[in-house]
C-alpha cells in the first residue's frame, strides 16, 4: 500500500467507538480536505441514531482542513463460515490494482451494505475475531472499501497508532533506561539546541538547559527555535519547544551563566549521569569541565574550531586515566598543535568574546547531535553495560571543512571524516584533577 | 612578487610567441585565399586551437577545414574510397594551388603527405626548429554537420569542430582569462610524463573551469572536480556529442592521479594565499605546474613555509 494514494484516516478515537458498539453496523461521517485528498473519520453511529464525534484532537492540522462532508457506512464483519475471510480477501485484492469484487457478490457476502446508486460509497469493515494466522499475514483487523456499482475494491486505512513515540522502538532501543537517565546541558545555541533535540528523541528522561540567554534574531540561522521565540529566554523557549514534540521528557530550564552562577549551578552536576557543555568560548567549558570532574560525572564538551573548519569533541571522565580540559590542552599546546594564547585575541573582558560564527547550520547540527550520541553512549555503556555503545576514544576531530593545513590532531583531510584518539592522564599539579 | 604577478608570467611562458601567431593565421589565410576561388570549394573553416585562442608554445599545426560542395562530388560521404579519394584532391589542389614548384597561387608549400584526416603540409626548411605544418582536412556539410574523410576506416565521420570554437568563445567572452588559463592548463598536461592531448584539456576546461573566480581559485576548483570525475571512470569525449572519446588510448588512471596530485598542491597553494603567505602559494603552485612557473623568491627573501599551523582555541558552539 503506498502512502500515496487516497486513504481514510481513522482516528483512535474511531476505532475505539467500532469496535466497543454493540451495533453490527453502522453509519460514518467522512470529512474530505481538498487540498490534501485526506478522508477522516469524523464521527462514528454507535447506536441506534447515536453519532458520536470522533474527530482527532486540532494539532493534527491537516486532518481538521475540512471542506466537504460524506456519509460512510462501517459493518462487522461475517462469522467466518465455509466463505473465506473477508479481509484476506482485502489483503488479496489490494495486492492486485485494479482488481474488484462484483457488487452483488460482495453484497451476498457481507449483509447490509447499501446500495450506492451511482456514487461512490465508503465502507469500513471490522473483524474482531480474526483468526492470529490471518493476522500474521497482514491481514487487517480494520479495513477499508470503496462501494460502486461497477466494483468494491480496497481502500487503504490508516488506523492511528496506540502509541507513536520512543515506546515503538522498546524491542531494539532501551527506552525504559532512557527514562531514568538525566542530562545536564550547558548551552543552547546552535549545537545545544541540536543536542538537546537529539537527547529528547532517544527518549531522555530529564533535561536541565543552562543558558542565560535570550534567543534573538542573530540566532535564527543556526537554532532549533525559529521567528515565535525570538525575545524569549533560549531555555525556557526550548523547553516548550522540546514539551510539544517529546512530552515525555521532562525539561528544566535554567536562565544561568555557568560562570558567573557557579555556586548555584554546581548542584546540578551532582544530580546528572552525565554532563554536555555547548557554550561558546573558553571560560565555560572549563568551568563545566572542573565542576563535572568534581562530581564525579563524566562531561562531553562539544564546539566547532577555526570558524567552523572542524569539530571537536571531548569526552571527559572523572577517573585517574583521564585528565581534565585544561590537562588536555596543555599537552596539545606542549606539541604545538594549539595555540593556547589564542583566547587573548579575543578580548576577554572587553564584551567582544564571541567571533562571529561561520560554521554552516547543519555542520553544527551535526556535532550536537553528535555530542548526544556520545554522552548516551558514555551512559549506556558505563552504567548499563550496554555492549553496542562503546566509543572508540575520549576525542573525536570531525573534519566539516577542513583545508587540512591544520597540525596533528586536528589534520583531517575529508568532510565527514571523524578521527578518534585519547586524551592525556591528569597533570600533577592539575587544580582539578589532582586537588590538594 | 604577488601571486597574481606570478601567473602573468607564467602566461607569458605558455603563450605562443607572437611571430609564431602571426606567421600561423598568415598561413591559415594563404589556404583560405588560395581555395576561395575554386570553383568546388564552399567554404574555408580556421579550426583548431589557433581558431579557439587556446593555442600554446610551440605551434604544431594550423588547422583549416576545406568545405567542398557535394554537387560536384557526388560520390564522396559513403564508405569505401571516396575517403582517399578526397584527401587525394584536396593534396592535389594544395600542389596545384601553393606547391613550391607549380603552384599558380603561391609558391608555398614544399611537402603535402595525407594522414587519416587531412592533407599535412610542409611548408618550413626541414631543420627549421621552429617549423610548424598547415593541416588541411576536406570536409562535406551535410545536415549542420562537417563529414570528414577517415582513411584508416574507409569511412567518413560527422564531426562538429565550431560546436568548440563556439563554446570556447563563449567562455572566454564571459571571463577574459579563460583561453589564456586554458593555455596552462595544456602546459600542466604536457609536462606529465604519459601523453595527454591538449583537445583533452582544452574539452576537460568546458566542463570543469569555472569563469567567475579569479585565476588561482578557477585552477584549484578545476583541479578539484575533474580529478573526481576522472577518478569517477569518466572519460573525455567530444563536447558536439559525435566523435566519441577524444583520446582513446589516454591512460585515465595515470590522468587521474596526476589531477589529484595537482588538486592537492593547488589546494595548499590557495590555503597558503588565504593565510597570506605568499611565497608558499607560489612554492605550491610551482609544483602544480613545474619549471615554466616563476621561482620562489625572485625579488623576495621569504621562504616557502607549509608546516602544519597550531588551531587556536577558540570554541563556538
Ligand atoms: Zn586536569
Amino acid at each position: 500500500m503506498s502512502s500515496s494514494e487516497t486513504c481514510i484516516f481513522v482516528p483512535g478515537e474511531a476505532i475505539h467507538k467500532i469496535a466497543g458498539s454493540s451495533l453490527s453496523g453502522g453509519t460514518l461521517v467522512l470529512q474530505f480536505s481538498q487540498a490534501d485528498e485526506i478522508f477522516v473519520v469524523a464521527a462514528v453511529e454507535i447506536g441506534h441514531d447515536i453519532r458520536s464525534s470522533t474527530l482527532p484532537s486540532r494539532d493534527y492540522l491537516a486532518l481538521n482542513g475540512v471542506n466537504a462532508s460524506f456519509d460512510g457506512q462501517w459493518l462487522r464483519a461475517p462469522e467466518p463460515g465455509d466463505a473465506t475471510s473477508l479481509h484476506l480477501q482485502h489483503l488479496l485484492l489490494a495486492r492486485r490494482p485494479l482488481a474488484a469484487i462484483p457488487i452483488d457478490v460482495f453484497r451476498d457476502l457481507v449483509a447490509g451494505v447499501r446500495d450506492p446508486g451511482n456514487k461512490r460509497g465508503f465502507l469500513i469493515t471490522h473483524d474482531p475475531q480474526l483468526p492470529p494466522e490471518l493476522r500474521d499475514l497482514g491481514c487487517p483487523e480494520f479495513a477499508g472499501w470503496t462501494i460502486e456499482r461497477t466494483g468494491v475494491r480496497p481502500l487503504p486505512l490508516q488506523i492511528e497508532p496506540e502509541c507513536f513515540g520512543i515506546e515503538q522502538l522498546a524491542a531494539t532501543w532501551p527506552v525504559e533506561r532512557m527514562s531514568t537517565i538525566r542530562v545536564l546541558l550547558v548551552g543552547c545555541g546552535s549545537i545545544g539546541s541540536a543536542a538537546a533535540e537529539a537527547l529528547a528523541s532517544v527518549g531522555m528522561g530529564t533535561i536541565d538547559l543552562v543558558d542565560p540567554d535570550r534567543f534573538l534574531w542573530h540566532n535564527m540561522i543556526r537554532h532549533s527555535l525559529a521567528k515565535e521565540s525570538v525575545g524569549r529566554f533560549k531555555v525556557d523557549a526550548m523547553r516548550e519547544h522540546l514539551r510539544e514534540r517529546w512530552p515525555h521528557t521532562t525539561v528544566h530550564p535554567h536562565r544561568e551563566d555557568v560562570v558567573e552562577d557557579a555556586h548555584t549551578v554546581r548542584q546540578l552536576f551532582k544530580e546528572a549521569d552525565v554532563v554536555i557543555c555547548a557554550a561558546d568560548g573558553i571560560a565555560p567549558r572549563r568551568v563545566v569541565s572542573h565542576l563535572a570532574r568534581r562530581a564525579g560525572v563524566p562531561s562531553v564538551l562539544a564546539c566547532v574550531l577555526e570558524h567552523g573548519a572542524v569539530g571537536e569533541l571531548l569526552r571527559l571522565r572523572p577517573t585517574p586515566r583521564f585528565g581534565c580540559l585544561l590537562c588536555m590542552r596543555a599537552a596539545l599546546a606542549n606539541e604545538g598543535a594549539m595555540d593556547a594564547e589564542a583566547d587573548q585575541e579575543l578580548g576577554y573582558g572587553t564584551g567582544s568574546t564571541h567571533q562571529p560564527m561561520s560554521a554552516v547550520p547543519p555542520d553544527l547540527r551535526l556535532i550536537g547531535t553528535l555530542a548526544a550520541k556520545v554522552a548516551v553512549a558514555t551512559v549506556l555503556e558505563s552504567r548499563h553495560g550496554d555492549h553496542t555503545q562503546r566509543l572508540p576514544g575520549e576525542h573525536a576531530i570531525i573534519g566539516l571543512r577542513p583545508a587540512g593545513d591544520l597540525a596533528p590532531p586536528f589534520d583531517v583531510s575529508f568532510a565527514g571524516e571523524i578521527r578518534w584518539s585519547t586524551i592525556p592522564s591528569p597533570r600533577p599539579t592539575c587544580p582539578t584533577c589532582s586537588p590538594p | 612578487m604577488n601571486v597574481d604577478d606570478a601567473f602573468e608570467e607564467f602566461q607569458q611562458a605558455v603563450n605562443a610567441d607572437p611571430g609564431a601567431v602571426r606567421e600561423a593565421r598568415e598561413r591559415r589565410d594563404l589556404f583560405r585565399d588560395a581555395f576561395s576561388s575554386e570553383t568546388d570549394v564552399d567554404e574555408i573553416i580556421a579550426s583548431g586551437s589557433l581558431a579557439r585562442g587556446t593555442q600554446k608554445d610551440p605551434i604544431h599545426d594550423v588547422d583549416v577545414i576545406i568545405v567542398f560542395d557535394g554537387s560536384h562530388h557526388p560520390d564522396w560521404g559513403h564508405p569505401g574510397e571516396s575517403a582517399a579519394a578526397a584527401l587525394n584532391h584536396t593534396r592535389e589542389r594544395v600542389h596545384g594551388l601553393l606547391g613550391s614548384a607549380e603552384g599558380t597561387f603561391a609558391q608555398e608549400v614544399r611537402l603535402a603527405r595525407w594522414r587519416n584526416h587531412a592533407v599535412k603540409c610542409f611548408l618550413d626548411e626541414p631543420e627549421d626548429p621552429d617549423a610548424f605544418t598547415v593541416d588541411a582536412m576536406p570536409a562535406l556539410r551535410r545536415d549542420g554537420r562537417l563529414l570528414v574523410p577517415e582513411a584508416v576506416s574507409e569511412d567518413w565521420i560527422a564531426c562538429d569542430p565550431e560546436f568548440l570554437i563556439a563554446q570556447v568563445a563563449h567562455r572566454h567572452a564571459t571571463w577574459r582569462k579563460f583561453a589564456g588559463t586554458v593555455r596552462m592548463l595544456k602546459s600542466w598536461a604536457a609536462q606529465q610524463p604519459f601523453d595527454v592531448k591538449s583537445l583533452v584539456m582544452e574539452v576537460l576546461a568546458l566542463d570543469h573551469l569555472p569563469t567567475d573566480a579569479s585565476r588561482p581559485a578557477a585552477l584549484k576548483q578545476f583541479f578539484v572536480s575533474a580529478a573526481f570525475a576522472m577518478d569517477g571512470g569518466s572519460v573525455v569525449e567530444d563536447p558536439a556529442g559525435l566523435c566519441g572519446p577524444i583520446q582513446s588510448k589516454l591512460d585515465y588512471a595515470a590522468f587521474a592521479g596526476a589531477l589529484q596530485a595537482a588538486r592537492d598542491d593547488a589546494a595548499k597553494a590557495i590555503q597558503a594565499q588565504v593565510s597570506n603567505d605568499t611565497a608558499a602559494a607560489i612554492a605550491h603552485w610551482g609544483k602544480v605546474f613545474g619549471a615554466d612557473f616563476p621561482a620562489v623568491g625572485r625579488g623576495s627573501t621569504v621562504k616557502p613555509t607549509a608546516v602544519p599551523r597550531p588551531v587556536k582555541d577558540t570554541p563556538q558552539g
